[in-house]
C-alpha cells in the first residue's frame, strides 16, 4: 500500500517540482507563470481540435515510451528507440508506394508490420551483440541511432528522394494513410485535428504489453533477467535468448511508432520527421515507472506539454522551449528519486496510523 | 544473568597466567540495542581482557553481530556503557573504536584481489615520499606485518593468486598492523581446511600470548573449547553464560546456545543400502575458468539413497563440479550419465527437467530474486512449464496455491505476496529449501548448506537432507567442513586441484588420509598451488 503510494507520489512530486522551477524562471523573465500555464493547458484542451492534436502527438510518445520501458524492465538500457523509430518509418515510407495496388485493409497493417520488423531488426543487432559479444547496449543502441539517422538522411536526399527540392520521400497515396477520426468541414461532427486511427493501435499495444508483462512466461522471464543474471542462470532461464527477444520487441514497438507516424501524420519520411520521439520515450518510460499504465499517463502529460507549448508560444509569446525545460527537470527529479519522497511516505504512513489509533479510542 | 562486570576487578580462573591483564581492555555494561520491534541485545555485559581468547557463541539471530558491531563502533547502543581501560567512552563510528585499538576481521574478506598483498596491507596508509608511494618501504613494512603472522607470503604477489588460508592471514595482518589491542575474528575457520584451521588456532593462541585480546566468533564448538580462555553465550539477545571455558564440553555448550537438549547425532548408519547411480561422471574435465582450477578426469558415481559428501578446501574444483552436475558448464572431455544413459548437451533447464535440485552456496545472489515475492521465488526454476504455466501463459492461481502450501509446510514466516528480501536470513534459507526439496527431483545438490548457520538450523537442514536420501534420492553435499561430512555423508570424496583424490565409504572413513588428501598429499607437484 505504502509502496504503491510512493510509486505514484514520486512522479507527481517530480512534476510539481519541475513546474515550480519553471514558474520561478518565468517570473524572472517577466512572464506571468500562472497565465502561461493556463494558456498551455488551454492550448492542449481548449477545443476539440486541440484535444485531437494532443492525442495525435500522444501516439508516437506512448509507443516509444513503451519501447524503452520494455527494455528497461529487463535491465536493458535501450536508449536507441530514436533509431529504431526511424528504421520503422523508413520501411513504411519506402515500401508504401509499392503497395498502392493492394487493398488498404491489407496494405496498411502490412506497412505497420514492416515498420515493426525494421525496428525489431534495429533492436536485434544490439541485442545480439549484448548476448554474445558482451557489448554494452547503451553504447550500441545510441550509436545505431546515428547510423539510422544518417542512413535515412542519405536515402531521402538520394535514392528515395521525391521530385522537387524537399529532402523527403514521395507522399503516400491517400489510400495508404491511416484514416482521420474526423473529416474536417463536416457539420455537426467535432473537428479532432490530425488525430488518426493509430491511437487505437497505441492503446492496444499498451494493453498487450501489460498482459505480456504480467501474465506470460516471457514477461516474467524478461523481468527476472533484468533483476539478476546469476539468479536467472541458476533458474535455467535462457538469458541470451531473453536479451535478444526483449531487444527485438523493444525495437519493434519503436519501429511501429515510426510506421504509424508516417501512415497517420506525415505521410512521408523527411529530415524533420522526428523531433526526438525516441529520446523523449526514455523520459516517458522513467516517469511512467516502466509500467504500461504509467507510460500512458506520462505520454499524455508530455503530449499536453508539447501541443500546449506550441499554442502558448503563438498566443502569449512565451517560448515553447520552456516545455523542454519542464521535461528535462521532470526527468532530473525522477532520476534523483527526490530524497523527500521516502520520508514523506513514512510521514503519511505514521499520520494514518495515528489517525486510526485515534478512531479506536 | 551472570555478573561479568562484578568479576572484572579481580582475577578469574586463568588470571594466574602472567600475560593475562587484570583489568579488561574493553568492557560493555548493560548494553541494549533494538531494531524496530526486535531486541537484538538486552542489557549485555561483556568484558574482554588483554592476553585472552574470548569466545562469543550463539545461534543466528542471538545478537552476536549486533554486539560485535557495537564493540567495533559501527552501531551505537540504545542503552548501556562502553568502557575502554576503565573509562566510559562513546564510539561515534568505526574510526573511534579503531583509535581505541579495536579491530575487526570480517568473515567476508575485505581484500582487493587484483592488487598485491603489500598494496592491500597498506591501503589508505601508504608510505609516501614527496607525494609518491615509497615502494621499497611499502615492501619492508608489509614483510614485517606478515612475519608477525608466521606466514611466508610474498608481499609482491597478487591476492587473487593466494590460497584462502593465505588471504585470511593477509586480512588479519592488515588489522593487526595498526596497533590493535583487541581483535574480533568473525568465524575465521568457516572457510578453512582442518589443517589450516588448526594452524590458525595456534596463531590465535600466539596472538593472545603476546598480549592481544582476541574475541572469537565461531560455530565450531570443539575449536572454541580448544582455544578459548573465556566464553560468553548469547541467546535471544541476552547473556546466558559467561565463564571460563575449562570444564565445559561441546554438548553442554550446544544446549546452552539453543536452550534445550540438542540431538547431536545425525546420520543413522542403519539405512537402506544405496541403489543404482542416478548420475555418473566419467573422465570429466573442464576448461580453466575464473572459479579455481578446472576439473581433471573426474569419475564420480552419485547413487540413489546415498549422501555423497564432496570435501575439500574452497576453490579446488568444487564450483566446476557442481556446474557440470547442474548443467551450467559443459565438460571439455568425458561424459555425464543420467540413469545409465549418456546425456547429450547440457543446460540448467535440461537438468531441472530431468530432476536435479540445487541448493546454491550463495542463497542471496543466486538462490533468490530478492526483489520478487515469495510466489515467484518458489516457482523461479519451473515456471516455464505446467502446472505453473500453460502455453506461455502463467497460471497465477495455481502458482499462488503452490506457494501457500510450501510456505505452510516449511513454516516460512512471510506471505506469498511479500518480497523475499523482507524475510530474515533463516527464512530465506527455508525458502530455498522449500523450493528445491519439494521439487520431484532425483538428485539434490547442496553447496555449503550450513555455512554461517547456527546449530539448530543446521540440524533442521541435516534432517531434511537425510529424509531426501531416505526417499531414495541421491544427495550431494559439497562442504569445506570435513566434520560436517563425517556425520552426514555415507560416502566422501575429497577434491584437490580439480581432481578427486579419493573416495571413502562410511565403513572405512579415514580422517587422517582425508585431511591429507585435502592438502594434496600424494599428488604430482604440478597440481599444487
Amino acid at each position: 500500500m505504502t509502496t504503491r503510494l510512493a510509486g505514484l507520489l514520486r512522479p507527481v512530486l517530480a512534476i510539481s517540482a519541475a513546474l515550480v522551477c519553471v514558474g520561478v524562471l518565468l517570473a524572472f523573465t517577466g512572464d506571468d507563470p500562472i497565465s502561461a500555464m493556463a494558456t498551455l493547458v488551454d492550448g492542449a484542451f481548449g477545443s476539440t481540435r486541440r484535444t485531437g492534436e494532443t492525442l495525435a502527438s500522444f501516439v508516437p510518445l506512448a509507443l516509444t515510451g513503451l519501447s524503452v520501458a520494455v527494455g528497461f524492465r529487463a535491465g536493458l538500457f535501450n536508449i536507441g528507440a530514436e533509431g529504431q523509430l526511424l528504421m520503422g518509418a523508413l520501411a513504411a515510407a519506402a515500401a508504401g508506394p509499392h503497395l498502392a495496388d493492394v487493398p488498404p485493409v491489407l496494405s496498411v497493417p502490412l506497412l505497420m508490420l514492416l515498420g515493426a520488423l525494421a525496428g525489431g531488426l534495429w533492436g536485434f543487432i544490439p541485442g545480439y551483440l549484448k548476448a554474445f559479444r558482451e557489448a554494452n547496449e547503451v553504447i550500441t543502441t545510441l550509436m545505431l541511432s546515428y547510423v539510422a539517422y544518417f542512413v535515412t538522411e542519405y536515402l531521402i536526399t538520394g535514392p528515395l528522394k521525391t521530385d522537387g527540392v524537399l529532402p523527403a520521400t514521395d507522399l503516400l497515396p491517400e489510400m495508404l494513410r491511416l484514416p482521420r477520426l474526423t473529416q474536417p468541414g463536416l457539420d455537426g461532427i467535432p473537428d479532432l485535428g490530425r488525430l488518426h486511427g493509430g491511437v487505437y493501435v497505441a492503446l492496444g499495444a499498451l494493453a498487450v504489453a501489460a498482459f505480456i508483462a504480467h501474465r506470460t512466461t516471457f514477461g516474467l522471464r524478461s523481468r527476472l533477467v533484468g533483476r539478476s543474471i546469476t539468479a536467472s542462470e541458476y533458474s535455467g532461464l535462457d538469458v541470451r535468448r531473453t536479451v535478444i527477444q526483449t531487444m527485438v520487441l523493444s525495437g519493434a514497438i519503436a519501429g511501429l511508432a515510426g510506421a504509424i507516424q508516417v501512415l497517420g501524420v506525415s505521410y512521408r519520411l523527411s529530415s524533420s520527421f522526428s523531433p526526438g520521439f525516441g529520446f523523449t520515450g526514455i523520459a516517458i518510460a522513467l516517469l511512467g515507472n516502466l509500467a504500461a499504465g504509467g507510460v500512458l499517463l506520462a505520454a499524455l502529460l508530455f503530449a499536453v506539454l508539447q501541443t500546449g507549448g506550441q499554442v502558448m508560444q503563438r498566443i502569449s509569446g512565451t517560448p515553447s522551449s520552456i516545455v523542454t525545460i519542464i521535461q528535462g527537470l521532470v526527468i532530473l527529479f525522477v532520476a534523483t528519486k527526490i530524497s523527500g519522497v521516502k520520508q514523506m511516505s513514512t510521514v503519511l504512513h505514521r499520520r494514518r496510523a495515528r489517525a486510526k489509533r485515534r478512531e479506536r479510542t | 544473568m551472570s555478573g561479568a562486570h562484578n568479576g572484572s576487578t579481580h582475577s578469574d580462573d586463568r588470571a594466574a597466567t602472567p600475560q593475562v591483564g587484570v583489568r579488561p581492555i574493553v568492557e560493555l555494561r548493560g548494553v541494549s540495542r533494538s531494531f524496530g520491534d526486535v531486541t537484538a541485545n538486552d542489557s549485555v555485559d561483556l568484558s574482554v581482557r588483554a592476553g585472552t581468547v574470548h569466545a562469543v557463541l550463539g545461534q543466528n539471530g542471538a545478537g552476536k553481530s549486533t554486539l560485535m558491531n557495537i564493540l567495533a563502533g559501527v552501531i551505537q547502543p540504545d542503552a548501556g556503557q562502553i568502557l575502554v581501560d576503565g573509562v566510559v567512552t562513546t564510539f561515534r563510528g568505526a574510526g573511534d573504536a579503531f583509535a581505541a585499538g579495536i579491530g575487526m576481521v570480517h568473515q567476508h574478506f575485505q581484500l582487493i584481489p587484483s592488487m598485491t598483498v603489500a598494496e592491500n596491507l597498506l591501503l589508505n596508509d601508504e608510505p609516501s615520499r614527496r607525494g609518491l608511494v615509497d615502494r621499497g618501504r611499502a615492501r619492508d613494512l608489509s614483510a614485517q606485518a606478515l612475519a608477525t603472522m608466521g606466514a611466508t607470503i610474498d608481499p609482491g604477489s597478487l591476492v587473487s593468486a593466494l590460497s584462502v588460508a593465505a588471504r585470511q592471514r593477509v586480512e588479519i595482518a592488515r588489522v593487526l598492523r595498526r596497533d590493535v589491542r583487541l581483535v574480533v575474528l568473525d568465524e575465521p575457520t568457516a572457510v578453512l581446511a582442518p589443517n589450516d584451521a588448526q594452524e590458525l588456532m595456534l596463531l590465535v593462541r600466539g596472538m593472545a600470548d603476546r598480549g592481544t585480546a582476541v574475541v572469537l566468533i565461531s560455530h565450531k564448538l570443539d575449536e572454541v573449547l580448544q582455544v578459548a580462555d573465556h566464553l560468553t553465550v548469547l541467546r535471544a539477545g541476552r547473556v546466558v553464560a559467561d565463564q571460563a571455558s575449562s570444564g565445559l564440553d561441546a554438548r553442554t555448550l550446544a544446549n546452552l546456545m539453543v536452550g534445550r537438549e540438542v540431538d547431536m547425532t545425525h546420520n543413522e548408519p542403519a539405512r537402506r543400502s544405496a541403489g543404482a547411480a542416478v548420475m555418473a561422471l566419467r573422465g570429466v574435465s573442464t576448461s580453466p575458468g575464473p572459479h579455481g582450477p578446472a576439473l581433471e578426469g573426474v569419475d564420480l558415481d552419485l547413487l540413489a539413497g546415498e549422501v555423497h559428501g564432496i570435501a575439500g578446501v574452497d576453490g579446488n574444483g568444487q564450483r566446476d563440479l557442481v556446474s557440470v552436475i547442474t548443467g551450467s558448464v559443459a565438460p571439455s572431455r568425458g561424459s555425464v550419465l543420467w540413469l545409465g544413459r549418456t546425456l547429450d548437451g547440457h543446460s540448467v533447464r535440461q537438468r531441472i527437467d530431468l530432476g536435479v535440485a540445487h541448493i546454491p552456496e550463495d542463497r542471496h545472489d543466486q538462490g533468490l530474486f530478492l526483489e520478487e515475492n515469495l510466489t515467484t521465488n518458489l516457482v523461479m526454476r519451473r515456471f516455464q512449464r505446467a502446472p505453473a504455466s500453460r502455453r506461455g501463459i502463467l497460471q497465477r492461481a495455481t502458482m499462488g496455491k503452490l506457494a501457500t502450501a510450501r510456505i505452510e509446510e516449511y513454516q516460512i514466516r512471510g506471505s506469498a505476496e511479500q518480497r523475499s528480501h523482507e524475510l530474515s536470513g533463516g527464512n530465506q534459507q527455508k525458502l530455498v529449501l522449500a523450493r528445491e526439496l519439494s521439487a520431484d527431483a532425483q538428485l539434490v545438490v547442496a553447496e555449503q548448506p550450513t555455512r554461517g548457520v547456527d546449530v539448530a538450523s543446521a540440524q533442521f537442514i541435516y534432517r531434511q537432507l537425510l529424509s531426501q536420501r531416505d526417499d531414495g534420492k541421491s544427495v550431494v553435499v559439497v562442504s569445506v567442513d570435513l566434520d560436517e561430512l563425517l556425520v552426514l555423508a555415507d560416502t566422501i570424496s575429497v577434491m584437490y586441484g580439480g581432481r578427486v583424490m579419493g573416495t571413502w565409504s562410511r565403513d572405512d572413513f579415514d580422517v587422517p588420509a582425508m585431511a591429507g588428501a585435502m592438502t594434496g598429499a600424494g599428488t604430482p607437484p604440478t597440481a599444487a598451488k
